[in-house]
């Protein structure tokens, strides 16, 4: 993981929070698009709202590590299975 | 930590589970929001006649007000309707916005404004839908309808430049005297599309209560469901092993659709109803906010359903009858009153389910 790297939102998909769900709706249109809904669990909700585009990854990293009793080499490992997913719906650049 | 994505059937679960949500906690879920009653047909049998009408419709910056508050109460499905609300100069700002805030929306249109150039903007906005009201298959009885001459060729026309670029289309049509003979074509038209059709039964009076049409034009539900067994064949194809859907009137209560529980409309001033149909209560969510005006509502509707001498309580013929207390309203200036077209209605089908 590389943990001076800056990730920002994509201005593509949009995030929705409804009846308890948090859920990421691209604005874009193809047809396999339509067939799919992104959900997020509260763990990686809470990765998605430290994604600024200011934040590198490692202080991203270090803000979870403060919520969550996990070992660093088991979060790095996580994060980086988090953004290769929000990278294939477009949902980060 | 993970990222779930869901398949394309976990999507429709994921979606029931959420109603259920909303449902259980009376939040909306889906609403339908009237841009302007502006129209460029003059079909003579449209509801919105005799709407109350304000001096000056919602303005850009009032809308986007407005779409602000329902994505903080995480309604996600907009029905943006009319009049025809692609008459708005300001429609794609509206439309791009409501993308840009999450929603799942669809276009209820006449579909004559839609060119090569409105299409391709439809799908830039990201539009879900859009929903043409198509009455006839013949230029004749379509233009008769619209009181526009060429505009079936304009319609069609449209539904084929959306079809082609690959924005969803559905079209509906209802079913009066003057186009029940060209409803299985309409229905061939779109099966030969490949797109949605559907059919209504029923016309709604005015909603200053005048029927004249409704009287004049109405089919009777003999008729009525003789087409849909033409329309939606597959429905009734195994009539024999189909278990009777059963009716969802309660005796107990007025409203058995979701007014009040996870639904509602705006009208163009601001103004929110129980649903389309009826333009009451008139909440008025640009001085008190969508969120006091939905639990005003809510109030209003629990109200309703209380009501001590509820006219369909002893009737025998609630089981087969569809009467809506919004029709009522319009008819009779009172949500507590039997349905002279309803009842009609109703012991047709009492009689049909006698004698076969």
């Amino acid at each position: 993981m590389d943990e001076k790297r800056v990730l920002k939102k994509s201005p593509q998909v949009v995030s929705r929070k409804i009846e308890g769900e948090v859920i990421l709706i691209p604005l874009y249109k193809s047809s396999d698009d339509l067939s799919y809904i992104y959900t997020l669990n509260e763990t990686a909700v809470n990765a998605w709202e430290l994604i600024d585009g200011k934040k590198r990854l490692g202080q991203i990293k270090e803000e979870l590590m403060k919520t969550y009793n996990i070992s660093d080499e088991k979060l790095a490992k996580q994060l980086d299975g988090l953004i290769k997913d929000l990278k294939s719906i477009k949902a980060i650049v | 930590m993970t990222i779930s994505v869901a398949t394309k059937k976990e999507k429709k679960e994921f979606f029931k589970t959420i109603i259920k949500r909303a449902e259980k906690k009376r939040n909306p879920f889906s609403i339908m929001f009237e841009l302007t009653y502006r129209c460029n047909f003059r079909c003579p049998h449209c509801y919105i006649q005799g709407s109350h009408k304000d001096k000056k419709e919602l303005n850009t910056k009032k809308i986007f007000s407005i779409l602000d508050q329902l994505k903080d109460m995480e309604v996600y499905n907009i029905g943006f309707t009319g009049g025809e609300p692609l008459i708005r100069e300001d429609i794609f700002d509206i439309l791009s916005y409501g993308n840009r805030c999450g929603f799942k929306f669809d276009i209820l249109s006449n579909g004559y404004l839609i060119d090569e150039r409105i299409a391709d903007r439809l799908g830039e906005v990201n539009v879900n839908k859009v929903d043409i009201t198509f009455n006839a298959i013949t230029p004749q009885v379509f233009d008769q309808i619209t009181q526009i001459k060429g505009s079936f060729k304009r319609v069609k026309k449209a539904i084929d430049i959306l079809k082609e670029k690959g924005i969803q289309t559905a079209i509906k049509s209802t079913c009066m005297q003057i186009n029940k003979d060209e409803i299985t074509e309409v229905s061939r038209f779109a099966r030969n599309l490949g797109i949605l059709y559907t059919i209504d039964g029923e016309i709604l009076p005015c909603r200053n209560g005048c029927a004249t049409w409704v009287n004049r034009y109405s089919i009777d539900s003999r008729e009525y469901e003789d087409l849909r067994r033409k329309v939606y064949p597959e429905m009734f194809r195994d009539e024999g092993k189909r278990v009777k859907t059963k009716s969802r009137r309660r005796r107990d209560r007025m409203f058995y659709c979701g007014v009040g529980i996870t639904s509602f409309s705006i009208d163009p001033y601001g103004k929110m109803n129980f649903c389309l149909e009826i333009d009451y209560p008139r909440c008025n969510i640009l001085s008190e906010g969508v969120k006091t005006c939905w639990e005003k509502l809510k109030k209003e509707v629990d109200r309703l359903n209380k009501t001590k001498d509820f006219v369909c309580r002893d009737c025998d013929l609630l089981k087969d009858c569809g009467w809506c207390p919004g029709r009522s309203f319009i008819e009779t200036g009172s949500f507590n009153n039997c349905s002279e077209y309803f009842r009609k209605r109703a012991l047709e089908r009492s009689k049909e389910e006698r004698y076969g």
